[in-house]
C-alpha cells in the first residue's frame, strides 16, 4: 500500500517536470512546424546560467533562475533570426542548424563548465511527510511551477488576443495572415516563451537531477516523446503524455529499477506503431 | 518535412559522374598508400569504415527523405551480430572466411531489423519516422547492456575478437576496397530504376503513389538496403576495433555523425556522404592540437556548411565542375 | 569558399599538424637530445585526465631537472581520448605514428582501454595503464601473451579485486568497528557490479563474516528519482547501505542528503574521489565513504612528497589542486619505468623485449602501496573468478586501496587500520 502511494506521488512529481520541459517543444512544433533540437540545449543553457550566476556571481537561487530564464527568453527569438527564418522554406536545413546547435552547445558547456556534474541547492530546502510518504519540498514546489507555467500558457493561447493569434497561425499559416495576424510577431513570441519555459525547466531540473554537458539530451528525448505521444501541438496532449510518461517511469523505478529506460521506449514504441498521431493530435505527418 | 529541400540537383543526374569522383577517390587512397605515414593510414582506415555508415544512411534517408536519427540501431545490430557469429563459428571456419561470413551474416540480421523496424514506420512520416528509428537504436542499446553478454569486460561489451592485424597499411587497403565497393555498388542502386523510385518517393510520396509505385514496399526496401550495408560496416568495424560495445556500436555519435557528414558533401548522392566523411574525420582528427576544441571547431565548420554551401560541398564542386566544362566546350549553359 | 582538393588537403594537414604537435610539445634542446618520449592518452577535458597530465609532468620534470632517467631527458606529449573507445583508438595511433612516442600511459574509462587495445598490441609500445579497472585487458594478455605482453597495468587493481576489497572491508572493518550486520547494496546496474550482487551474500558466508545482505537494488543508470529506492532500502531492515558505484554517484548521493535517509552510505563510489564532491552533490558529501588508491597520507614514504609537490606544482593547470586515484598511480608508472629501465640496462626503444621482461619482475614501493606484477599462467588469485589468470596486472594485497570517508571537506582514512586518521562519523541527521 505504501509503495502505491508513493507512485502517486512521485510520479506526480517528475511528470509534472517533464510536462514543463517538453511544452516549450510543442508550441514551436506546432506553431512553427519546426522540430527544434536545439531544445534540449535551450534547457541546458537556462541550468548552467542559473548554475553560474549563482556560483560565480554568488546571487542568490531565485535571482539565479530569473537571470537563466531572461537569457533564454532572449537567445532563443535570436537563434530563430539567425537560424531558423532565413531558411524557412527548407525544413531540413532548419532541422540539421538546430541538430548541430545542439551538439556546439554540448560543446561549448564542457569547455566553459568541465564535464563534471555541477548542481543548484534547493529553492526550498527540507521534506515533509504526506501519508507516510517522504516529499521533498523542492520537488513540489517545482511541480507547482511547472503546472502553473502550463496552465498559464494555456489561459495565453485561449484567453489573450496574441495566444489565440498564435494558435490560428499553427492551424492554418495562410488564413491566419490573410486575418490580419503579424506573423514574424508571433513566431517571435513563440520562441521567446519557449526559451523562458526551456529554463525553468532547466533550473528545476539542475536541483533534481544535477547538471552536465550531456544533460540536454534527457529533456530532449522526453520533449520529443512527450509530443509524439501527446499529438502535434495539443498542450492538453502534452500533459497528458507528460503524466502517462512519468508515471510509466516511476512504476518501473518502483518495482524493476533496471528496467527503468524500457518502460518509455516501450511506450512510444506501442504509440507509433498502433496510433502515430498521438492522443490529441491531428494527422501524422 | 517530406522533401529534401536542400537544393536541386536534377541536372547532375543525366551524366554519371559519380563514377568519375569514385574513381578519384580510388586514385586519392592508393595515393596515400604510396605517399601517406602510417598515422594518415589510420585516419583514413577509421574515416573509410565510418564513411560506409555515411554512405548506408544516404541510400535510406537522402533518397527516399525518411530521415533516420538512430543509424546506430543498425551498426549496433550488425556489430554485435558479427561478434556473436564469429565465436559461435570459431571453432569451425578457418580466418578469413570466418570474417567474410561474419560481414555478411551481420549484414542479412541488421537488414532484417531494418524491415521490422520498417513495417510500422512506414505509415509514419517525418518527424514521427525520425523518432522511431532513435526509439529503436535506444532500445536496442538498452537490451545489449541488460544482456550483459560477457562480464569481465566493460559495460555490454563483447571483447576479444577476431581482427584484420595491426599493420596499417594492410587495415587500411582492406577498408579502401570495402567503403569503394560499397560506394560503387550503392552508386549502381541510387541510379537505377530503383533509386529513381526512390527519390520520387522522397519528392513526393502522394505523386508517387498515384503513378502506381508501391511506396510501402520501396520504403520497406530501402530501411533493408541501408540496413544491410549498415550492419555489414557495423561487423567490419567491429573486426577493426575488436570488440563490440555500446560506447563504439550504438555511439549517439554514430548516428549524428551519418547525418552532418551526409550534409557536409551533399545528401542524396551517395558520393556527397562519402566526400563528407573525410572531411569530417579528417579535421576530427587534425585538429587534435586543439585538444577538446577539435569536436567544437568541427561543429562549426560543419554549421558553416550548411549556412554557406547548402547543397554539401560536394555537390557544389560538381556543379561548378560542370559549369567550367560547359564553357569549356562552349556549349549554352544549362540551367541551374 | 576556398575549393578543398581532397588530396591537397590531406597532406597539408598532415604535414601541418605533425609540425605544429612536435614543435609545441617538445622544445629545441629536449628535442636535441633524443629524448625518451612518454605518450598520454587520456580523456583531456574530464578532472581525471588533467590530473594525471599534471602527475606526469611533474614526474618527468623531476627526472629532467636530476639530469633525465639514466643520463637521458623525458619528454612528454599527450592525445585526447574523449571517453570514447574509437577517440582512444585514434588516440594511441597519434601518439605513435605522429608524435613519435616510446612508451604509453593513461585511459580512464573501461571502454577506452577495450577500445584502444587491439592498437596497444599492434604498436607494441609498452602501455601502462593508469586507470580503468576492466580485467579484460589483463585477461587478454593471457589470452595471447605475445600479442599483448607490453601492456602492464600499473593500478588500480583490476575490479574483481576492488569487490574483494569490498567484501575485507565489510568483514575487518564495518562490522567490528560498526556493528552493522543487515546490509542493503544499492549498485548501478552494469557489468562489472554483477560479480558482486550475484555473489556477495556468498562471498561473506565464504569468509565467514556473519553479515546479511536484506536487500538489493540494482538501479538503472539514468534512473532521475532515487526516492521510492530509498524508502524501499530504508524498509528492508538494514543498518546501513553498500554502494557499488563507477558511472553514476553525484544524483544518488545528492538525493540521498536532501531526502536525510536514514542509513549511512559507504562502499565504492568513484564519483566521491573528486575533489569538488561536495560542491557537486550541493553539499552532500559529509560522512560518505569510497575507496580510493591515494589520499594524503603516508601510505608509503613516497605517497606525501608526491601530493606536497603536486599541489605546489601550480606552472601547471593550477586549479588542479588534489591529485585523483590515476594521478597517483601515474607517478608510480613513472617509477615502474625507471626501474624497469635501469634493471634492464636499456631503453624501451633499443630493446622493448629486455624491458618488459625486467618490468614483469618489479618489485618497488609507490605512492599507492607496493607495485608488483601477477604472472603469466597464474591463476586462482581471485577467488571470484579462480579459474582465469590476469598477468601483468598489479598484484592485490601489496597495494589494496584505502577506504576514506569525507569529513568536514577533508578525507580521511577509515581503514586499513595503519593508515587511520579519524573515526567514522554518522551521517550530519543522525548523527
Amino acid at each position: 500500500m505504501d509503495a502505491i502511494i508513493e507512485v502517486l506521488v512521485y510520479g506526480f512529481l517528475i511528470s509534472s517536470l517533464y510536462a514543463l520541459a517538453a511544452v516549450g517543444f510543442t508550441m514551436i512544433f506546432g506553431v512553427a512546424g519546426v522540430l527544434n533540437l536545439a531544445h534540449g540545449a535551450f534547457v541546458l543553457i537556462g541550468g548552467y546560467v542559473a548554475v553560474w550566476a549563482s556560483t560565480a556571481l554568488g546571487w542568490h537561487i531565485v535571482l539565479a533562475a530569473l537571470v537563466a530564464v531572461v537569457a533564454m527568453a532572449l537567445l532563443a527569438p535570436l537563434i530563430y533570426l539567425l537560424c531558423v527564418r532565413p531558411f524557412s522554406d527548407k525544413p531540413v536545413i532548419v532541422f540539421l542548424a538546430t541538430l548541430l546547435l545542439a551538439v556546439i552547445v554540448e560543446q561549448v558547456m564542457i569547455l566553459m563548465f568541465g564535464e563534471k556534474s555541477r548542481t543548484l541547492s534547493a529553492l526550498v530546502p527540507g521534506y515533509f511527510y504526506l501519508f507516510g510518504v517522504q516529499i521533498l519540498w523542492d520537488r513540489v514546489v517545482a511541480s507547482l511551477a511547472a503546472l502553473a507555467s502550463i496552465v498559464g500558457l494555456w489561459l495565453y493561447i485561449t484567453r489573450t488576443r496574441n495566444g489565440k493569434a498564435i494558435s490560428a497561425l499553427s492551424m492554418e499559416r495562410l488564413g491566419a495572415a490573410l486575418a490580419g495576424i503579424n506573423e514574424f510577431q508571433m513566431q517571435l513570441l513563440v520562441w521567446v516563451v519557449s526559451g523562458a519555459l526551456a529554463a525553468i525547466a532547466g533550473v528545476f531540473l539542475t536541483t533534481f537531477l544535477g547538471i552536465s554537458p550531456f544533460a540536454g539530451r534527457i529533456p530532449l528525448v522526453i520533449a520529443f516523446s512527450i509530443v509524439v505521444l501527446g499529438g502535434l501541438g495539443s498542450i492538453p496532449g502534452s500533459l497528458w503524455a507528460a503524466y502517462i510518461i512519468g508515471y510509466a517511469e516511476t512504476i518501473t523505478t518502483q518495482w524493476i529499477p533496471e528496467a527503468r529506460g524500457f518502460s518509455s521506449l516501450l511506450i512510444l514504441l506501442l504509440i507509433l506503431t498502433f496510433r502515430p498521431q498521438g492522443l490529441f493530435g491531428r494527422e501524422a505527418s | 518535412m517530406s522533401s529534401l529541400a536542400a537544393g536541386s540537383k536534377k541536372h547532375l543526374t543525366r551524366f554519371p559522374d559519380e563514377y568519375i569522383w569514385l574513381a578519384l577517390c580510388a586514385v586519392a587512397l592508393m595515393l596515400a598508400y604510396a605517399w601517406g605515414d602510417f598515422n594518415l593510414l589510420t585516419i583514413l582506415t577509421m574515416a573509410n569504415i565510418w564513411a560506409v555508415f555515411a554512405v548506408s544512411w544516404d541510400i535510406l534517408s537522402g533518397y527516399t527523405g525518411q530521415i533516420s536519427f538512430g543509424h546506430a540501431f543498425f551498426i549496433g545490430v550488425g556489430g554485435y551480430v558479427s561478434a556473436l557469429c564469429s565465436i559461435a563459428l570459431t571453432p569451425h571456419v578457418p580466418m578469413p572466411w570466418l570474417v567474410v561470413a561474419s560481414i555478411l551474416l551481420a549484414g542479412a540480421a541488421a537488414a532484417l531489423g531494418g524491415v521490422l523496424l520498417a513495417l510500422p514506420a512506414v505509415r509514419l512520416h517525418g518527424p514521427y519516422l525520425s523518432l522511431m528509428t532513435l526509439v529503436a537504436a535506444a532500445v536496442a542499446e538498452r537490451v545489449v547492456r541488460i544482456l550483459k553478454l560477457q562480464s569481465t569486460g566493460a559495460e555490454g561489451a563483447i571483447t576479444g575478437l577476431p581482427n584484420f592485424g595491426f599493420v596499417p597499411n594492410q587495415v587500411f587497403s582492406y577498408s579502401a576496397a570495402f567503403v569503394l565497393a560499397i560506394s560503387l555498388l550503392l552508386v549502381i542502386l541510387a541510379r537505377s530504376r530503383i533509386g529513381k523510385i526512390f527519390q520520387a518517393i522522397r519528392e513526393s510520396e502522394q505523386a508517387a503513389a498515384a503513378a502506381g509505385i508501391n511506396t510501402a514496399k520501396y520504403k520497406i526496401l530501402a530501411f533493408a538496403v541501408s540496413g544491410f550495408v549498415a550492419g555489414a560496416a557495423g561487423a567490419f568495424y567491429a573486426h577493426y576495433l575488436g570488440s563490440v560495445a555500446p560506447a563504439s556500436h550504438f555511439l549517439l555519435d554514430i548516428s549524428v555523425f551519418c547525418i552532418v557528414a551526409s550534409v557536409l558533401g551533399g545528401m542524396g548522392t551517395i558520393i556527397g556522404p562519402l566526400a563528407g566523411s573525410y572531411l569530417y574525420i579528417l579535421i576530427q582528427e587534425n585538429f587534435r592540437p586543439l585538444g577538446s576544441w577539435r569536436f567544437l571547431a568541427l561543429f562549426l565548420v560543419a554549421l558553416g556548411v550548411l549556412f554557406f554551401l547548402p547543397r554539401g560541398y560536394l555537390t557544389e564542386l560538381r556543379v561548378r565542375a560542370f559549369q567550367l566544362l560547359q564553357w569549356a566546350l562552349c556549349k549554352k549553359p544549362r540551367s541551374t | 569558399m576556398v575549393k578543398i582538393n581532397r588530396r591537397s588537403f590531406l597532406k597539408s594537414m598532415g604535414a601541418g599538424t605533425a609540425a605544429l604537435s612536435f614543435s609545441s610539445a617538445l622544445g629545441p634542446w629536449v628535442m636535441g637530445q633524443n629524448p625518451l618520449i612518454i605518450g598520454m592518452a587520456n580523456p583531456l577535458a574530464t578532472f581525471f585526465g588533467q590530473a594525471a597530465e599534471k602527475a606526469l609532468r611533474l614526474r618527468i620534470n623531476q627526472y629532467n631537472a636530476a639530469g633525465g632517467l639514466m643520463g637521458r631527458p623525458l619528454a612528454l606529449v599527450t592525445s585526447d581520448s574523449a571517453g570514447r573507445p574509437d577517440q582512444a583508438l585514434r588516440a594511441v595511433q597519434d601518439l605513435v605514428l605522429s608524435k613519435g612516442a616510446h612508451v604509453l600511459t593513461g585511459f580512464f574509462f573501461s571502454e577506452e582501454l577495450l577500445g584502444a587495445l587491439p592498437a596497444i598490441g599492434g604498436l607494441q609500445k609498452i602501455f601502462l595503464g593508469t586507470g580503468a579497472s576492466t580485467p579484460n585487458a589483463t585477461v587478454q594478455v593471457q589470452l595471447d601473451y605475445n600479442g599483448f605482453k607490453n601492456f602492464f597495468r600499473v593500478g588500480p587493481v583490476n575490479s574483481l579485486f576492488i569487490l574483494q576489497a569490498l567484501v575485507g572491508f565489510l568483514g575487518q572493518y564495518v562490522l567490528p568497528q560498526l556493528g552493522w550486520q543487515k546490509i542493503a547494496v544499492l549498485a548501478e546496474d552494469a557489468a562489472w557490479t554483477s560479480a558482486i550482487t550475484d555473489s556477495l551474500g556468498l562471498l561473506l558466508g565464504a569468509n565467514k563474516i556473519p553479515m546479511q545482505v536484506v536487500d538489493t537494488v540494482r538501479y538503472a543508470e539514468d534512473t532521475t528519482d532515487f526516492s521510492s529506492i530509498f524508502s524501499r532500502l530504508v524498509s528492508s531492515g538494514a543498518q546501513g547501505i553498500v554502494t557499488v558505484m563507477a558511472h553514476t554517484g553525484l544524483r544518488p548521493t545528492a538525493q540521498w542528503a536532501q531526502l536525510q535517509v536514514p542509513l549511512p552510505m559507504v562502499g565504492i563510489n568513484v564519483q566521491a574521489q573528486d575533489g569538488s564532491f561536495d560542491e557537486l552533490t550541493g553539499g552532500a558529501a559529509e560522512s560518505v565513504v569510497t575507496f580510493t588508491a591515494g589520499a594524503k597520507v603516508a601510505i608509503t614514504d613516497k605517497t606525501l612528497p608526491f601530493v606536497e609537490a603536486f599541489e605546489n606544482f601550480t606552472e601547471f593547470l593550477p586549479d588542479v589542486t588534489i591529485p585523483s586515484y590515476n594521478a597517483f598511480i601515474s607517478s608510480d608508472a613513472m617509477d615502474v619505468l625507471e626501474d624497469s629501465i635501469v634493471r634492464a640496462g636499456v631503453f624501451p626503444d633499443q630493446d622493448r623485449d629486455a624491458v618488459i621482461a625486467a618490468m614483469e619482475q618489479t618489485n618497488i614501493v609507490g605512492t599507492t602501496g607496493g607495485i608488483s606484477f601477477y604472472q603469466l599462467n597464474e591463476v586462482g588469485v581471485s577467488p571470484l573468478r579462480p579459474e582465469l589468470a590476469f598477468p601483468h596486472d598489479v598484484r592485490f594485497g601489496p597495494v589494496t586501496g584505502l577506504w576514506v570517508q569525507w569529513q568536514d571537506g577533508n578525507l580521511e582514512v577509515l581503514f586499513p587500520g595503519n593508515l587511520t586518521t579519524a573515526g567514522f562519523v554518522q551521517p550530519p541527521w543522525l548523527g
